[in-house]
């Protein structure tokens, strides 16, 4: 279980979180969403201790990540598998190392055992044949799925963060991440995806939430968040609205 | 001056966790043979023309002030132990921090930007570890054994000068050369690459993990870093200077 309770973080000068409270269990499916700028990217880095919030407390299972030294951190981080924007795969290594990355860092798996696990997760991306390129030779989609595939290694993973998955992909790529996103979240694991993209989130989640300048305006279910008559929220929803109707 | 004291603070982290590293697993060892190999065989070139150059112009200097004095016997022992004390050590620490510093500096910015270290800290990995210790000791083995040879080479354009210009005994220059190769000699020699060496490689790696925003953060973080190694060299060239002369007076 996730906790943030009167959660505030300042960043040059100006508050970029203002008082979150929330909780989410690691088996849900929970979408934030939330104009550009929001502080969305932050909720996810603030669960995984990569940043310290100025005041109010951020726990796993009760316990405070400010209080733990890295080491015990570093644990608590491999409960979680995170996907960043754009994919932050590394420059110097191949689409194959970086798969490796996970097995290479935290398992006693000889050089074979390494090869055909990444073979397994490059095949579940359908990206076997770019197995031996640079990230730099591959499209946006493709690094995407390779940071998927990446993320799945992590065995011990009980929920996945996702950082705007699909933003800047044409639609037949974004539809193949979220059957990604989809299929990983299985036995009880839960996801949590930061986007604007109003349609993923839909598709995809089953809790909303809405952030707008650093605080949730909304908590709830698809009907209640489609429903809802928080301004802001309804501002957000609007040019979305005709197709929603349809829908 | 809080973000000063927060900077300092965060510097002195670095440094000690960035020296523990090479101590318990995992080791980073391909790492450090990359770093190595950037730092060292990638440096040799611009290392041996700018130390022949600058012996062949020591020598000059030398030559001129000393030939009508008679002192040319003297020429090989100022132009060791300035070579070996002074101009070795600060021109490849300067080089060093422009090629090797400066590039670590873009290179770790770069990563910050692309949210990479952030990746490796969300994998459970320790970036000072992986990335600060393997640098940190690719700069402690490599910059020290570059002045080692640019020491030679600085020496050998200082002889081509010597012989070859103005005709001095080479046997001469070398026996004076010979006598300068004492213990005083050797420490000044090897103490001030390995603190240089350390000095700009945490430096380097500091101001690359702190760096914010874009392109403009790329080139600021190279920049930052170069100027702050180079000041921090002359300060610390002066320090070692005095601190070694007290001991061995």
């Amino acid at each position: 279980m996730i906790t943030f309770k009167d959660v505030w973080l300042w960043q040059e000068m100006r508050p970029v979180i203002k008082g979150v409270s929330l909780n989410i269990n690691l088996s849900e499916k929970v979408a934030i969403l939330g104009p550009s700028g929001s502080g969305k990217t932050t909720i996810l880095k603030l669960i995984l201790g990569l940043l310290v919030p100025d005041s109010g407390q951020v726990l796993f299972d009760n316990i405070d990540l400010a209080a733990l030294k890295e080491d015990k951190l570093d644990k608590i981080r491999l409960q979680f598998s995170i996907v960043f924007q754009e994919g932050a795969l590394f420059d110097s290594l191949t689409v194959r190392e970086n798969v490796a990355f996970y097995f290479r860092e935290h398992t006693s798996f000889d050089f074979g055992q390494i090869n055909e696990q990444v073979d397994l997760l490059l095949r579940t991306v359908d990206l076997q044949s770019a197995a031996e390129l640079m990230p730099e030779k591959l499209s946006g989609g493709m690094k995407r799925r390779v940071a998927i595939a990446r993320s799945l290694a992590v065995s011990g993973a009980q929920m996945f963060l996702y950082d705007e998955p699909t933003s800047g992909l044409d639609p037949v790529n974004a539809d193949i991440i979220r059957g990604l996103i989809c299929d990983a979240a299985t036995n009880g694991k839960g996801f949590i995806i930061v986007t604007h993209e109003i349609f993923d989130a839909l598709s995809m989640a089953s809790r909303f939430m809405f952030l707008k300048d650093g605080q949730i305006l909304f908590d709830g279910v698809k009907d209640t968040f489609l429903n809802s008559q928080v301004p802001q929220l309804m501002e957000f929803l609007h040019p979305y609205k005709y197709i929603l109707d349809k829908l | 001056m809080k973000r000063l004291f927060l900077s300092l603070k965060a510097f002195y982290k670095l440094c000690f966790w960035g020296l523990l590293g090479v101590f318990g697993k995992p080791l980073y060892v391909s790492e450090l043979v990359v770093q190595m190999n950037h730092a060292g065989p990638g440096t040799l070139v611009i290392a041996l023309i700018t130390t022949f150059v600058v012996g062949m112009a020591l020598s000059i200097q030398v030559l001129n002030q000393f030939e009508g004095l008679g002192l040319e016997s003297e020429v090989g022992r100022v132009i060791g132990v300035s070579v070996i004390r002074e101009i070795c050590p600060i021109t490849l620490a300067l080089v060093f921090a422009g090629r090797v510093g400066s590039g670590i500096s873009a290179e770790l910015a770069g990563m910050v930007q692309r949210e990479q270290i952030d990746t490796f800290r969300a994998f459970g990995v320790n970036p000072i570890k992986k990335l600060v210790t393997p640098r940190i000791f690719g700069a402690l083995i490599m910059l020290p054994s570059l002045t080692f040879i640019g020491d030679y080479t600085a020496i050998i354009g200082g002889a081509f000068i010597t012989t070859l210009q103005y005709h001095t005994d080479s046997q001469l220059y070398w026996s004076s050369i010979r006598s300068i190769l004492d213990l005083k000699n050797t420490i000044f020699g090897v103490v001030k690459p390995f603190v240089f060496g350390f000095l700009i490689a945490t430096i380097s790696c500091h101001v690359g993990l702190r760096s914010q925003g874009g392109s403009l953060g790329l080139k600021s973080a190279a920049t930052k870093s170069y100027v702050l190694s180079t000041v921090t060299v002359m300060i610390s060239d002066f320090l070692i200077t005095k601190v070694i002369w007290i001991f061995f007076p």
